[in-house]
């Protein structure tokens, strides 16, 4: 196999790849006081996955950074970061977290 | 053999080892999530859950994705925000289990109609 | 060689611009406010198709088949579309919107994840509008 093949090999397999299946937001609406939090669910798995608990796991990690207020202004980001025979599935959510005492 | 050849070979023998998995298992894939926006008052969660076996991909209607709503507005008198709704489906060979999972948050119908009158919009 | 480049430019020109549109979301509607539009679009590519491409233009088909299955291994898991390699530019959506809209009162946003096919690789994007309260910019 010549060098320029290999170094094309090198080249593609070396960067990081992505898969973007979803991106969207909801409403903003009243969040001028509000706080941006994050929240991210991933689970790496092997040739094939499962399940889908990393869903679950963002939401209720978004939801424990709002204790006492409502969050609005979301956005999802749902992606897959490719890899060697595996691969990560992740989801992002982000959103405003507005307290009443704001 | 060629390279090519070989490559092809590992690659059809990584594939052939997955799907016998899945066999057992069942490979999952997640067609769509979505979140709305979340409420203050968070102390009742309601869940709702619908799914679908599709055999060789044979599948004449959705019907069973109305249910969704129906479950939620029976489990909950007032208003139900913050939804975080999941459409997934496990591939078993040769049939395919559809499955959308809705979780939300019950506010009660006094709660829901100040909510809806407030003028900020967020659900409080 | 310049007929081969000829040949696979020629493919890539008449099936280049298909558009698809993977999945769309609408928020609630409202009335009133001033639309305005995000774009993202990251370049994806279609291994594929451009190792047949580079098999058949310097004659080692082989070897680029071989490649192709070796990146195939590499980019492992489901797709949406092609791979695409700037992850940087698909943060930030919120930072985006309230750039658009700084008084943050934005409604009826509509979200379309969208794929144009350039049959070697393909424009991944997003297309985001909606309308912003107050004055946008």
């Amino acid at each position: 196999m010549s060098r320029f093949f290999l170094a094309l090999v090198a080249l593609m397999s070396t960067g990081c790849a992505y898969s973007i299946h979803q991106y969207g937001a909801t409403d903003f609406t009243g969040m001028r006081q509000g706080k941006r939090v994050t929240a991210e669910g991933s689970e790496s798995y092997i040739l094939f996955k499962t399940d889908n608990n990393f869903v679950e796991q963002a939401y209720a990690k978004l939801i424990g950074q709002c204790a006492d207020g409502y969050i609005t202004g979301i956005t999802t980001q749902y992606r897959t970061d490719l890899s060697f025979l595996s691969f990560t599935e992740r989801l992002i959510i982000e959103g405003t977290c507005v307290t009443a005492n704001r | 053999m060629s390279n090519s050849d070989r490559f092809f070979h590992f690659r059809s023998g990584i594939i052939g080892l997955s799907l016998l998995t899945q066999l057992a298992a069942g490979c999952a894939s997640l067609r769509s999530v979505s979140v709305t926006s979340i409420p203050q008052n968070r102390s009742e969660q309601v869940k709702a859950n619908v799914s679908k076996w599709v055999v060789l991909g044979l599948n004449f209607n959705n019907d069973y994705v109305d249910q969704l709503t129906e479950q939620l507005r029976s489990k909950c008198n007032g208003k139900v925000t913050g939804i975080l709704t999941k459409y997934e489906s496990t591939l078993y060979f040769i049939a395919t289990k559809d499955e959308i999972t809705a979780t939300g948050f019950c506010l009660d119908a006094k709660r829901a109609r100040s909510a809806a009158t407030d003028k900020s919009g967020g659900a409080k | 060689m310049f007929a081969k480049v000829l040949g696979v430019g020629s493919c890539a020109i008449l099936s280049s611009g298909c558009m698809t549109l993977h999945r769309t979301s609408i928020g609630d509607i409202s009335s009133g406010g001033s639309r305005f539009v995000i774009e993202i679009t990251d370049v994806g590519i279609n291994v594929e198709n451009s190792s047949k491409a580079v098999g058949r233009v310097t004659g080692k088909k082989d070897e680029a088949e071989a490649i192709k299955n070796i990146i195939g291994l590499f980019q492992w898991g489901p797709r949406t579309g092609n791979p695409v390699y700037n992850i940087g530019l698909w943060n930030g959506l919120a930072a985006k919107i309230l750039e658009k809209c700084p008084k943050g009162e934005v409604h009826s946003l509509v979200s379309n994840r969208e794929f144009r096919n350039f049959y070697y690789g393909s424009a991944e994007g997003v297309r985001i509008s909606g309308y912003c309260l107050g004055e946008n910019r």
